[in-house]
Formats: C-alpha cells, sequence, structure tokens
C-alpha cells in the first residue's frame, strides 16, 4: 500500500481540455448505472431482440439453411425485410430501452440533489448547460446503444446480403431510422432527467416518469371521449412518436388508417414531442440551480 | 501584496430584497474571515464570488478578475466547501474526491493520486474506501474540506467549516485550517458567526452586518495598534470608585468606569502602576483584580456592529 505524507502540496501539472471537461459526469454516470449488477444483466439481454433479428435476416437469405431445415421459401426475399420490419424492430428495442431508463435513468440527477452535491459540481468550471448535457450524454449513448446502432448494423447487414443495390433504393430508411431514434432519445432523457431533478427519491423519479407517458394516453382518450374530438391524442406523446415513426417509415395509409394511427395531423404529433422535450427542458432550467433564491 | 478580493459596489438582489447593499472594499490577507451575525450575508456573498448569484448592480474581482467575466476561470482556481451536508452518498470517499478533483480539470490519474493525498491529509485516510453516506458528520465535513483542497486551488471558500462538530473535531478542523493557511499555497475565506474560530485562524477580518461592510480589519495590525489597557475591579465607599477615577485621570490616564467598581485605565509608558496604588490607598480603595488586556476580536466586532447600527438608526 502507497503511504502519503500527511502534508499538503499545491497542484502544477496539467489540466484537461474545458470544452470536454462535461465528459468526467458522463463517465461517472455510467459507471454509476453499471455498478448494478442487475442493470448490466439487464442491459445484456436487450440485445436478444437483436440476436434474433440477425437470425432472421440470415434465414431469410440463406437457401440452403431453409433446404436443410425443410422449410422451403420462394426465394431470399421472402421474409419481409422491409420497412415494416426495421419499424417493428426498432419500436422493440425502443421499449426496452425506455424500460431501462425508466429504472436506473432518474438515479442520474436525483444522486447529486439527494446530498445537496450540486453546488459543489457547479463550483467548478461546470455550467448548468454543460451538466445537463453530461447527464443527457448517459441517456443518450445507452439509448442510442440499444436503439439505432443495433437497427443500422441490421440495415447494413441487409443492404450487404441482397446487393444489386438495395442500399442506394433504401437509403431513406437509414435516415428514419437515425431520426426516429433520436427523436425518441431526445423524449425519453429529457422527461428522466426532468423527472430525477424534481424528485430526489428515485423509485419516486421512476413513477412520474411512467405516469408522464402513461397517463397522458388515459387522459387523452378520455378528452376524445367528452369532447368527441381527436385532439386529446395530442396529451399522448407515445400516439405522437407512433405517428411520426408511420411518417419517417412511410407505411402507407391504409396501414396507418388500421393501427388507428391518423388521430391527428403529422404536425400537430410534431408539436406535443417538441411540446414534452421544451417542458422538460424549463423544469431542468427551474431546478438545476446551485442555490435556491428565497425571494422576498 | 495585491488584492485577493475587492469590491466595487456590489449589490445582490433577491426580488425586492436587497441582501448585499454596495460593498465597497479590499481584502489582502492569507487567512480572511468573514463574520457577521446569521442571515447577515455571509454565505450569499460566497455564493455571489462563485457566481452562483448574479449582482445586481456593481462587481467584484478576484486575483484581479470580474466575477462576472470570468467566473468559469476563477471557479478553477476557488475550492469550496459548503455550509450544508454535500456529498454523494453512494460514492466512496476516495471516489468522491476523485470526481470532484476531475471536475475542476485534473487528469484521471492525478486526480485519483491527490484524492488520496487529501484524505490523508485530512485524517479520513484509514476509511477512504468506505461510502461518504456512511460517515460520520465530522468525517462528511473533513471530506467536504478534502474535495475542497484536492484540485490545488489558489483560493479556499470555508463556509462554516466547524459547523456541528465536536470540540476534538472542531480543534483539529482549526488545525487543518491553520496548517493551509501557514503553508502559504492558498487564500482562504472562512465564513462563520463563531468568533474564535476566526481570532485563531485569520489574519484579516471583513463585518457583515444586513448585507453592509461593517468592518473590514486586519486583526494582526489592529492588535499592534491597540493599545494595552488595564481592567480593575475595586471595592470602595459610595462614590470613592468615582473620585478615584477622577483621581486617575488627572495624572494623566485615559479611565472609564462600567459599574460596580469596574474600569478600564490606559496607562501612558511614564506613569507606573505603584501609583495606581498610592491614590488608592490615599482613597481608601481596595483594588481587588487588575488584569492587562488588549481589544479581542470580541471588542471589534461589537464595536463594528455598534457603529453599523448606530449608522443605521437601530441602536
Amino acid at each position: 500500500m502507497a503511504v502519503y505524507k500527511r502534508s499538503y502540496k499545491p497542484y502544477e501539472g496539467s489540466t484537461t481540455s474545458d470544452r470536454r471537461r462535461f465528459l468526467v459526469l458522463t463517465r461517472y454516470g455510467f459507471s454509476g448505472l453499471f455498478d448494478s449488477r442487475i442493470f448490466t444483466g439487464a442491459f445484456v439481454l436487450s440485445f436478444i431482440p437483436f440476436l434474433v433479428a440477425v437470425a432472421m435476416l440470415y434465414f431469410a437469405h440463406s437457401a440452403s439453411l431453409r433446404a436443410l431445415l425443410q422449410m422451403p421459401g420462394p426465394g431470399p426475399n421472402t421474409a419481409q425485410i422491409n420497412n415494416y420490419f426495421f419499424l417493428a424492430f426498432l419500436g422493440a428495442h425502443s421499449w426496452i430501452s425506455f424500460l431501462l431508463i425508466t429504472w436506473q435513468g432518474p438515479q442520474l440527477i436525483a444522486a447529486d440533489l439527494a446530498n445537496n452535491a450540486l453546488p459543489l459540481i457547479l463550483g467548478r468550471p461546470i455550467s448548468r448547460t454543460e451538466y445537463v448535457l453530461g447527464k443527457f450524454l448517459v441517456i443518450a449513448t445507452l439509448v442510442s446503444v440499444i436503439t439505432w446502432i443495433p437497427v443500422l448494423i441490421i440495415f447494413f447487414l441487409q443492404a450487404g446480403l441482397e446487393g444489386n443495390g438495395w442500399l442506394w433504393s433504401h437509403l431513406w430508411l437509414g435516415g428514419a431510422i437515425l431520426l426516429a431514434s433520436w427523436m425518441w432519445i431526445a423524449i425519453v432523457g429529457l422527461v428522466a432527467l426532468a423527472a430525477s431533478a424534481w424528485l430526489k427519491w428515485r423509485v419516486a423519479a421512476s413513477a412520474v416518469m411512467l405516469a408522464f407517458f402513461f397517463v397522458g394516453p388515459a387522459f387523452g382518450a378520455a378528452v376524445n371521449l367528452t369532447l368527441g374530438t381527436n385532439w386529446g391524442h395530442m396529451f399522448d406523446v407515445l400516439y405522437a412518436v407512433k405517428l411520426i415513426w408511420v411518417g419517417l417509415f412511410r407505411v402507407p395509409l391504409s396501414t396507418a388508417q388500421g393501427l388507428d394511427m391518423v388521430g391527428i395531423p403529422l404536425w400537430a404529433a410534431w408539436l406535443t414531442v417538441a411540446a414534452t422535450c421544451g417542458l422538460s427542458l424549463l423544469l431542468l432550467n427551474r431546478r438545476l440551480k446551485a442555490r435556491e433564491v428565497v425571494r422576498g | 501584496m495585491a488584492p485577493v478580493i475587492e469590491f466595487d459596489g456590489l449589490e445582490v438582489r433577491f426580488g425586492t430584497r436587497s441582501v448585499l447593499k454596495q460593498l465597497k472594499g479590499e481584502l489582502r490577507g492569507r487567512c480572511i474571515g468573514l463574520l457577521g451575525p446569521n442571515g447577515s450575508g455571509k454565505s450569499t456573498l460566497l455564493n455571489t464570488l462563485l457566481g452562483f448569484y448574479p449582482p445586481a448592480r456593481g462587481t467584484a474581482r478576484i486575483f484581479g478578475k470580474d466575477i462576472g467575466a470570468y467566473s468559469r476561470e476563477l471557479r478553477g482556481l476557488i475550492g469550496y466547501m459548503p455550509e450544508s451536508d454535500a456529498f454523494i452518498s453512494n460514492l466512496t470517499g476516495v471516489r468522491f474526491v476523485r470526481y470532484m478533483a476531475e471536475l475542476s480539470g485534473l487528469p484521471s490519474n492525478q486526480a485519483l493520486e491527490r484524492a488520496h493525498e487529501a484524505l490523508f491529509y485530512v485524517g479520513l485516510g484509514e476509511v477512504r474506501y468506505r461510502k461518504v453516506g456512511t460517515y460520520s458528520l465530522g468525517m462528511k465535513q473533513l471530506a467536504k474540506l478534502a474535495q475542497a483542497i484536492a484540485h490545488g486551488p489558489k483560493l479556499v471558500f470555508l463556509d462554516e467549516p466547524t459547523n456541528g462538530l465536536d470540540p476534538p473535531a472542531r480543534s483539529r478542523m482549526i488545525q487543518l485550517i491553520q496548517e493551509i493557511r501557514d503553508a502559504g499555497n492558498m487564500h482562504v475565506v472562512i465564513s462563520s458567526h463563531l468568533l474564535r474560530d476566526i481570532d485563531e485562524c485569520c489574519d484579516e477580518v471583513i463585518i457583515l452586518r444586513d448585507g453592509n461592510i461593517a468592518a473590514i480589519c486586519n486583526i494582526e495590525e489592529e492588535r499592534r495598534l491597540n493599545r494595552k489597557f488595564l481592567e480593575l475591579e475595586t471595592h470602595a465607599e459610595d462614590g470613592e470608585d468615582r473620585s478615584f477615577a477622577d483621581a486617575v485621570q488627572q495624572l494623566g490616564c485615559e479611565c472609564a468606569l462600567f459599574g460596580k467598581g469596574r474600569m478600564k485605565v490606559v496607562l501612558p509608558e511614564s506613569i507606573e502602576i505603584r501609583a495606581l496604588y498610592q491614590i488608592a490607598a490615599q482613597r481608601d480603595v481596595q483594588i481587588r483584580r487588575m488584569n492587562y488586556r488588549r481589544d479581542s476580536l470580541e471588542d471589534i466586532f461589537l464595536k463594528a456592529m455598534g457603529e453599523v447600527g448606530a449608522r443605521n438608526g437601530s441602536l
């Protein structure tokens, strides 16, 4: 064991880049999340759909495997690796990421607020914006690893296996995957941070997050029923997200109608998403202060 | 010595309430005491210097740099130990201090090394792998001090550092502050309402009252300038102590009576104490107690409080 002399020495070494310093918050945020073995296990398990999708892709493109399993198919494209497949795959991974973030996300800020550590952090060369950015990056990275990164891997695998210019003709699908995922990351990340900032108790913050996503639809349905309108869907963030995704993945109108995805116009869905993100940022701005000011 | 902190008409408002009012002055000490009764604006002043509250008017400078324009740079030079509990309970002591040092700009490895050093320095070496949430109150105070000095700041703000400490822990904290002061590597600002803490550590003091600067004084200089005086306790027949005081004044001494035979006498160098005994004997006055004293910080503090009170018409 090292023996340290009990004396104080000034620090004369180098310092890290001022611009990238907020990444310290991200690094410590990650290590806090993965301190929990259960969370780490759940994170690993979240890749099971990815493995299933890879297997489906291989099966769809391997005539010899189908022959071996005595499941003759009309051709390599019959397993329907199309926009519906990617939409369903992204949807499944988004739900998994939502559950993981609801479980552990709120501890990111709540842990700092629980014992008043915010003045210690903001008393250093870190701004409030950088603080939020550092914490948001934890969620953004985690959700990215679960959502768009595996979906894009599948997308490129499909492009490689399919060949014949499939990539160029489906490039829009890659854009849709990225845009849909980042919209999801923004909503889940900001709502998790806002809940975390307002409730020091992690369990309560998780409950509020769940309530936000699931009480909204109930309220929206009540508005629709009472007023005989569809505008109540604007209170349902998940509905708005689904509506935008249906548009991004070019799901035909007839199918969308079958899924009840035509309740409100697309602009209203974007407005709901923007309002959710804006409200979360407003709450974060109000709450994340080194010191509370008692006005009088 | 160049000023450590300069106030240039600094005013801080919370809504319509003025918490700090047009502060003006300079502080140059190695260890500066920020004194004042509860609610006088001590913590607000520290928080303003850290950039937590924006000045409504005026400004302040630390090491010649404006706290508004150079806020970020200055926060890198400052270590801060808040008054209230401030820690992350699920981190070990060493991880907590390392985290804070990294946020101040130290590379990861150096931050780890400095965290170990700082924790050993404050006396938490043996418990550095325990979670901070399990520390006692005294240990938490020491952990706060460790995180404030781990990154090697040029100036450290200690807000009520002895709050809630038992006497041995308080002595340990005061000793640490004195060591930091004497090492000469950093300036220290201690905010406290405990005169004894300030008296034992500081060479300069700023006294706040109701958001005003009641006094700024160099304690060492003040003590040097303070004339030594005698504190007497006498016993005499009715009115004799008054005649004794008059006689002492006629001798060329300054004398003040405080009732019940207590008086303060400033003795010029040319007059010896024997003369007082002679006068007392002539008037049949017994001198029962006689002490040499100088003005204590308490005297300076009470004088400042009285002056501001009189200025504000509240006393």
